[in-house]
Formats: C-alpha cells, structure tokens, sequence
C-alpha cells in the first residue's frame, strides 16, 4: 500500500514534470535572428532622386499617384530610409487623379475594348476620357524641396538646361524657379547620395518614332552631359549611383505583334496570292505570314516585313484586321515599324551610351548598376519567389499596360538591382525588396 | 531517476519526429523509445513496426492512442530578410490496433491496424514571402492493415500485414495576379487518392536477452483519379484558368527496418534500428490538369528525393513492477536533396530526443505517455521556384496511449 502511493507521486510528479516541459517547448517558436542593415561608406543623410519615368513613378502612360507611390525613386528611399536616410519628398498627386501625360490622355487600365469585327478583349484602355490638367501647376516648398527629381522622359541634354521649365510642364511642376536647371534644383538640395538614372529616354523618342523624324543624340553630346552632371553633382563629395540603360527593343511595346502577324486562312493566303500576284514578295499561306510594309527605300514604296523586325504596340488594329493595312490596302506606315536597320542604329547607340556611363561612374568612384543586364534576364523570363517575371505584355508582370514602363514589380527588380551595386560598391547592406510582395498588372 | 529525467528534457537543444513526410509516431512506448521498435516486443503497435513481433506477444489486446505534433516554422527571405512564420495546426496522428490470440500457446495470431504513417498539415501566414510557391498543404493518409503473425519455431516469427491506404490532399497557393481591389489569384488543387502495400516482418529471439526484427514496409502509391482544381481569379482571366478536374499521384515510400533490442539487465531494455527509406521514388510531383490553357500548363515539379536512413536508439527502464520509464534518441539524414527544398517539407538532417513512460494502472490496463523534441535548419534556393531562404523549424510531439489486455 505504502509503495503504491510512493509509486503514484512518483508518477505524478513525472507527469508534472513531462507536462511542463512540453508546454514550455510549445511556447518556443524559432527565434528571429535579426542583423541591421549597415551603410558602409554612405553618407544616407540627404538623399536625391534624379531620372525619368522609372524614378518619377511614371506608368501606365501617365503620372498618378499610384504609380508615384512605386516609382524606383520611392523604391529605393525606403530601403535607405533603413540606414538612415531621411524621408524622400516626393511631389505627389492626389490618389483620386486619373494622373496624366504630356498630351493631357489618363493613365490606361487593362479593360475591355471591342474591335472591329465586334470582338471584345482584353486591352490597354484610358481611364477617363481625359487627363487631369490640375497637375500641372508648381508645387515647389522652399521650406520641403521636392528629393525626388524624377521628370518623366527626361534625357541628358535637359539636366543642364536653364529653360527646361518653359517646355516641359512635368518639370514646371518641381522646380524651385523657372529659369532653375534640374541640376541647379539638385545641388541646392546639396545631397549626400545620389541616384541617377539617365538615357533611356533619349533612345526611347527614337525608337517610338519608329526610326522617322526623330535623331538619336550623339554619344559625345550624351557622354559630356551626364559627364557635366556627375561632376557638378559629385563636386561637394556626394557618393551615389548611376545606372545604365536597357535594350529597350526588348520591351513588349516592340515585341508583342509579331512582324508574321498577318493570319491567314487557306482561302484567304490564296486569294491574296492571286490579287497581289504582281507585287512578287511570295506566296502567302495558311497561317502566319508577313506584313506589307511602307518602306521608301524599296522601289515599289513598300515590302514584306522580315523576319526581326519589330512592329509598334500603337499600330491601328482595326485597320489590320479589317480595312486590308499591312496587306490588300498597303503597307504599315514607316513611324510604326523598326526595321533591321533601325534596330541595328538603337543597339549600337545604347552599347554607346552604356560605355560612357560606366566609365563615368567609374572615373567618379560611383556604384554601377548593369540595368541592361537584368533586362536581358528578363527578356528570357526567370522566377524569383515563386513568380515568373518576364517581358511578356500583360503576363510577364514587369510591364504595365503601356508596354513600355514598370509595373511596381518591375521597378521592386531595377531598386534590387540597384541596391545590389551600391552594397557592392559601399560595403553596405541594405536589403533587398521582396518581389512577391509588389503586384504586376491589374487585371478586371 | 527522475533526475535523468529532467537532465534529458533540459538537454534537449537540438531536436525531429519525421523525415520527408513520413510520421514515425505509431506507437507511444515506442515513441519514448525514439520509436525503435522494430525488435522491440512491447505491445500491439508491433502490427506497424513489425508484424513478426506477434508469434511471441503471448497477449489479445486493443491498444489506441493519438500523438499531438507542434511544429513551429520560421522562415527568412534570404534577399529582403522578411521574416514569416507558420501558423500549421496541431498534427494529430493516431493508432490504433487489435490484437487476438485464441489461448496462449497457439502459433497464430490475427490483429488489425489502423494508424496514419505520412502526412501533415503545413500552412504559411497570410501575404508571407512563399505565397506564390505555397500557402498551405494538408496531406493526410490513413492505413488499414489486417495481420497475421505465425510463430515458427521457439527463435522465430513471422508476420505479414496487407494495407489498404485513404488519403486526402488539400493543397493551396496564391497566383501572382491581381485584381484592382489588391486581391491575389488562388488555386486550391484538392482530391482524394487510394492505394495498397503491405507489412512484412521477421522476429528472432536469438536468446533470452537478445531479439533482433526484421521488416519491410511496401511504397503505396497515392494516385488522385479525379481531384478538383479551382482556380480564383480576377474575371479578366477566368478563362485562362477554367476551374476543372486533374490527376495526380504520391509515392509513400517504403521503408525496410533492422533493429535490435538487449536486455542489459533484468530492469533494463536496450532497442536500436536503422531504417531505410526509399524517398528516391519521389522525384516528380506532376498534376496533369484536364483543361489546359497557354496559362495553365500541366506541372512537372522536380522533387529528386534521395534514398536515406534514419538510426534510433532506446532504452526503457523498470522502476518498479508497474512503472517504466523511456528515453531515445534518433539521427535522420534528409531526404531533401539542396536545390529542392519546398515550403511544405523544409526539411533537413535532424536529432530527434525522446523520453516518455508507461505505467499498469492493473493487470490488464497500461497507460503510456511519450514526448519528443527537435529543431532544425535548412537553407536553401529552391531551383523551381528560386525562393531562397532559411527555413528554422521546431517540433514537439506529446502523446498518450490506452491500451486493454485481455
């Protein structure tokens, strides 16, 4: 008797014992180990934003909030924010905008849109009948001056231009004075760091005028004024960072009709093989087949696209796929084609503008971010997160509806990539954003 | 003793209950054994750990009990250093098994299990890092097991079992699309899958002291004939991902056990086993869906498995007539190769540390209590998905057994 109570507490305490353990195990989750980031040699006091669509947030062929609230410029300031950068000041519209670009049209929205044969689909559409002209009036502060000097489709010969204001209203909006260069704008705000992005837009005004009646700079004029602009920047001691430019043929805007787009069925390929039998470009046939396009340098005005050359997104459907363009009525007109030539001309002039700002990161002690090349990972698609980034129209989820700027995604990988060459560059360790948690395109 | 104890339990930094997916907790004096009872005559739960080890568990039985898993993840982005844990319910697998021998000397006994050897439940909280590779996998399968154990001669017995596996799998990820109220895309595959093995195993009392086991767990193939893809999505793309039927199918590997068990001294029991897992079975994890679209592709997952081991070590000690008490320990070499390590088996090399007791409430009725501990940690980039990270987990598994003789 006596040994069986002794046997019980025994067990009792054993109990006790086993269960307090286990409540005490349970309550143990994995501990987070945190590092705080460290900013190496950075001087992250006063940092300022400066480049074009990327940095000001520019998207969906506008300016609104919504894209100002992802720009690269934003991006960027908060993960700096976390060396102790202060705040970046951004010039924001209001949320309820419908934003707007130069010539006054709303942001775009993927939507619904009803083609000539009557077919509705999923499509780039406005989202109001207009833009919000409110935005272009100055909001400068002298007392809070705009750090975020990102001026959509700003390009290097506007840096150093004492008039910039009176031409371009995005500008107009920031500046501290209408007769202020964007540079006079940013050594006023004396920076400790700096971000430069500068030269796509440049190539882009080219590109988007299908080759005809726009010229791209010169490599020397581009070279000496971001050279004038890192210099001048640079000269009270400022570290940053300067990035290059992408190929920007590889954008979907370029990429997403093809140059064979002309469907045809076997009926079709033979009645057109018997109207334009004279032509003498080839014989049409079942399925893909090229376009006829204007080109003045043919003798009869106008040819078969060939293969690699690229076709631009704002190419009137309807007149392809209903009134014969690009087929029993004509050519395509030369402003929506980049031809072999022309593509040749952008490539050559971004390997150009690439060599001369790396070398003048270089000479300036500047980090280097190779843009180019995360671009050219993203032209072939990888995943990161379990998502799948391409530059895909629509689905590639880095490009918005304009197919030609960044989804927020899309500016979450240039900041990483950015951030990456500063860390390497400064011995910092500023963290990289979370891609997952940055969307691609809306869809309805 | 009871100093051993608590030394144990506060011994216990480094800690595992499973390996791959597989759920070693079929038996809970087994379980304070770091579940090494391959050789171990002990009870009823021998018709999972060996069903050779009937021919001389001279007894008619039923034997239930349940096991609480708490597994704690955390995972860290390797890239933005965010930090998300799990938030995985309660793991409860259960056994339980009857025993029947006509009189005591007869050569023959019959008995049925039926008890849950894979499967868990692993969830993410919301919006975390992986939502895109995974945001919850509910995976379940539970055994039926007739057996029949025969003794040989007065050295050995043999026994066999055949299986009968229902299995459910529930498994839930977020689309990176989004509509314009901020709301991700969700497909949520679910289905119910079937399949057959069997359980045989060899017992050799060798002498008095020393019993040696011997068995070999079959792979039973999980196939899911006809599971339901729903896919939630903004409107604009509800045709790229029709909602519909798809097949799929899981490997339960086998797993081929030797073990030993030496009684030290009268009071003392020693029991040991490596066990062999044959994860090298599962280096695909398809689903074949029965509507394709340009955005919805039929998957091929790599999951390249490898073969691997687990050693177990045990000891039970009678304190006195109706008291035991247990303590174990195991080493388990991942079958996770690096390159394909996923949210819902982050799994790795792990030391596993056990103890529990059982105690004769009479003649006829045993209570058995187990509790096991682990932490591990695996980093890793995974190659599908190119999420990259440390996965830290910890895992305490507690558990009680009833068992009646009769």
């Amino acid at each position: 008797m006596r040994k069986t109570t002794t046997n019980y507490l025994k067990m009792k305490k054993i109990l006790f014992l086993v269960i307090a353990s286990s409540i005490l195990l349970v309550s143990c989750k994995p501990k987070i180990q945190n590092i705080d980031p460290e900013k190496g040699l950075i001087n992250p006091e006063r940092i300022v934003m400066i480049g074009g669509n990327a940095i000001a947030g520019y998207t969906d062929d506008a300016l609104s909030e919504d894209g100002q609230k992802f720009s690269v410029a934003s991006l960027l300031a908060q993960q700096l924010q976390t060396i102790g950068s202060l705040a970046l000041v951004s010039p924001f519209i209001d949320f309820s905008s419908v934003g707007t670009n130069i010539s006054g049209k709303s942001k775009m929205k993927l939507g619904y849109k009803t083609d000539c044969n009557g077919i509705s689909s999923l499509s780039p559409i406005r989202i109001a009948s207009s833009g919000d002209p409110s935005i272009f009036s100055n909001l400068y502060s002298a007392t809070n001056p705009y750090t975020n000097l990102g001026v959509p489709d700003l390009k290097a010969i506007d840096i150093n231009n004492s008039f910039f204001a009176d031409t371009d209203p995005f500008f107009a909006r920031i500046t501290s004075s209408n007769t202020s260069s964007l540079l006079n704008n940013i050594t006023a705000l004396n920076p400790t760091f700096f971000t430069l992005m500068i030269g796509e837009s440049d190539i882009l005004d080219y590109a988007l005028s299908g080759g005809s009646g726009v010229n791209l700079p010169a490599s020397v004029n581009f070279e000496s004024d971001v050279n004038l602009a890192v210099n001048t920047i640079t000269s009270n001691g400022s570290r940053g960072v300067l990035t290059n430019i992408p190929d920007v043929t590889q954008y979907p805007y370029f990429t997403t009709i093809p140059w064979n787009g002309l469907t045809l069925s076997a009926e079709k390929a033979a009645s057109l093989n018997t109207a334009l039998a004279a032509l003498n470009f080839g014989t049409y046939v079942e399925g893909a087949n090229p376009f006829i396009i204007n080109d003045s340098s043919s003798p009869s005005g106008f040819r078969w696209a060939k293969k690699g050359e690229l076709v631009l997104l704002n190419v009137p459907l309807d007149s392809i796929k209903c009134f014969g363009m690009g087929s029993t009525s004509g050519g395509i007109p030369e402003k929506y084609i980049l031809t072999l030539e022309e593509i040749a001309t952008i490539k050559s002039t971004t390997l150009a503008f690439n060599s001369s700002l790396a070398s003048i990161a270089n000479n300036a002690g500047l980090a280097f971010s190779n843009i180019n090349a995360l671009f050219e990972k993203i032209t072939v698609g990888f995943p990161q997160n379990g998502v799948t980034l391409s530059s895909k129209f629509v689905s590639g989820g880095v490009f918005s509806v304009d197919g030609l700027n960044l989804t927020p995604r899309g500016n979450a990988l240039i900041t990483n990539e950015i951030i990456k060459s500063i860390n390497k560059t400064y011995n910092s360790t500023i963290r990289t954003l979370d891609i997952s948690a940055y969307r691609g395109v809306i869809f309805p | 003793m009871l100093k051993l104890l608590s030394s144990i339990l506060i011994l216990l930094p480094f800690c595992s209950y499973n390996q791959g997916f597989q759920v070693a907790l079929q038996g809970q004096a087994q379980q304070g054994m770091a579940s090494a009872g391959t050789a171990l005559l002990q009870d009823a739960s021998y018709i999972f750990y060996n069903p050779g080890i009937g021919a001389f568990y001279n007894k008619s039985e039923i034997n239930i009990g349940g096991t609480a898993v708490f597994s704690k993840i955390l995972f860290e982005d390797q890239n933005s250093h965010t930090f998300n844990r799990s938030n995985s319910p309660i793991g409860t697998p259960f056994s339980a098994y009857g025993v029947y021998q006509r009189h005591e000397l007869s050569n023959l006994k019959v008995g049925f299990g039926i008890y849950t050897p894979f499967g868990s439940t692993v969830s993410y909280e919301d919006g975390w890092v992986g939502r895109f590779a995974l945001t919850r996998l509910e995976l379940k399968a539970i055994f039926f097991q007739p057996t029949i154990s025969y003794r040989v001669n007065d050295y050995i017995g043999i026994g066999a079992g055949f299986v009968y596996s229902i299995g459910s799998v529930n498994l839930q990820k977020d689309i990176p699309v989004v509509d314009e109220n901020s709301v991700y895309g969700k497909a949520e595959l679910q289905g119910k899958a079937k399949g057959f093995g069997y359980n045989i195993g060899v017992f050799i009392r060798a002498s008095e002291r020393l019993k040696i086991g011997l068995d070999y767990r079959s792979q039973v193939d999980m196939s899911i004939e006809k599971g339901e893809a729903i896919f939630t999505v903004p409107s604009g793309l509800a045709s790229s991902f029709p909602s519909g039927t798809f097949t799929s199918s899981l490997p339960l590997p086998k797993i081929i056990s030797c073990g030993l068990a030496y009684n030290l001294t009268e009071k003392t029991e020693l029991s040991s086993e490596v066990n062999f897992g044959g994860w090298k079975s599962y280096d695909t994890l398809a689903f074949d869906y029965q509507q394709n679209t340009s955005s919805l592709v039929d998957t091929k997952s790599a999951r390249m498995y490898k073969n691997s081991f687990v050693i177990r070590l045990g000891a039970q000690y009678k304190l006195n007539p109706s008291m035991s008490l247990r303590f174990g320990s195991s080493y388990g070499v991942t079958p996770v190769q690096n390159g394909y390590v996923t949210p819902e088996t982050p799994d790795a090399n792990r030391i596993s540390v056990t103890t529990g007791f059982g105690y004769k409430l009479n003649s006829k009725m045993v209570l058995n209590m187990s509790i096991l501990y682990t932490s591990l940690q695996r980093e890793d980039t995974n190659i599908e998905t190119q999420l990259s990270g440390i996965y830290r987990t910890n895992v305490i598994a507690t558990g009680f057994s009833f068992a009646y003789n009769f």
